[in-house]
């Protein structure tokens, strides 16, 4: 999550990458509770508290620049399936829906800096998929 | 950004991040964003040998500082819950978000 748009980018929350550059991009081991995927086709995220990085914008974050301690926390919701949404290639294969999501969350850094989004019914997708996948090995 | 593969680093008992990605910078990083996964021929996931469900959510809206100023954000958040296969071939099942 950050804070738009790109050329003003202020603040870049994310988890980093586990062994820069080539390592797992982003992504943070949660409780199974925490995201919930019901009939394939609609799905919650909620997490508190989460431990991240500010980076403050995204190419330091790409360049595994400087950064502060940060928290956030969010809840992200899926639902309002529209149309099949499936693609593949040799090396995986998904199968699911293209749907509405919606998100709020908060975050603050070392530095003093919070914020809050507003309510979640605000927020817009451009883009929001829930399905099934299968990859590498199980491809 | 052009889709390419590169080895990605394997790590016992983590999962493994997919083959795929971008090269930016002089680096390859293993992920897709959201418009290459719109195209559907890019992976929506950051691991690979994995099975299970995964939802993908590119998001924007506003918010306030403690100040009170107003701020426009943009969230690509993700959930990866399933099977993955680690690097020595051993199953494990986990929850992954992608924030």
């Amino acid at each position: 999550v950050g804070l738009d748009d790109p050329a003003h980018q202020l603040h870049d929350f994310n988890p980093g990458i586990n062994r820069f550059p080539s390592g797992l991009f982003w992504i943070k081991a949660i409780r199974p509770d925490q995201a919930r995927v019901a009939d394939d086709q609609t799905a919650s995220l909620h997490v508190d508290d989460m431990d991240v990085e500010d980076y403050h914008d995204l190419i330091n974050a790409l360049l595994d620049g400087h950064e502060q301690d940060a928290s956030v926390s969010f809840d992200v919701r899926w639902s309002d399936a529209t149309s099949a949404f499936n693609s593949s290639t040799s090396d995986f294969a998904f199968e699911g829906v293209q749907t509405a999501a919606t998100i709020e969350w908060s975050g603050h850094n070392a530095s003093g800096f919070t914020f809050h989004s507003n309510p979640a019914s605000t927020s817009k997708s451009s883009f929001a998929i829930v399905g099934r996948e299968r990859n590498g090995v199980f491809r | 950004m052009p889709q390419m593969a590169q080895a990605a680093v394997p790590t016992a008992g983590l999962p493994t991040p997919i083959p795929g990605g971008f090269h930016l910078f002089g680096n390859f990083y293993h992920i897709f964003t959201p418009p290459a996964v719109k195209t559907a021929s890019a992976d929506p996931n950051a691991i690979t040998d994995f099975k299970g469900v995964v939802a993908l959510a590119d998001m924007t809206g506003q918010g306030k500082d403690g100040a009170g100023t107003t701020f426009d954000f943009g969230a690509d958040m993700r959930i990866y819950k399933g099977v993955f296969a680690d690097s020595t071939g051993h199953h494990h099942d986990g929850a992954f978000a992608f924030v």
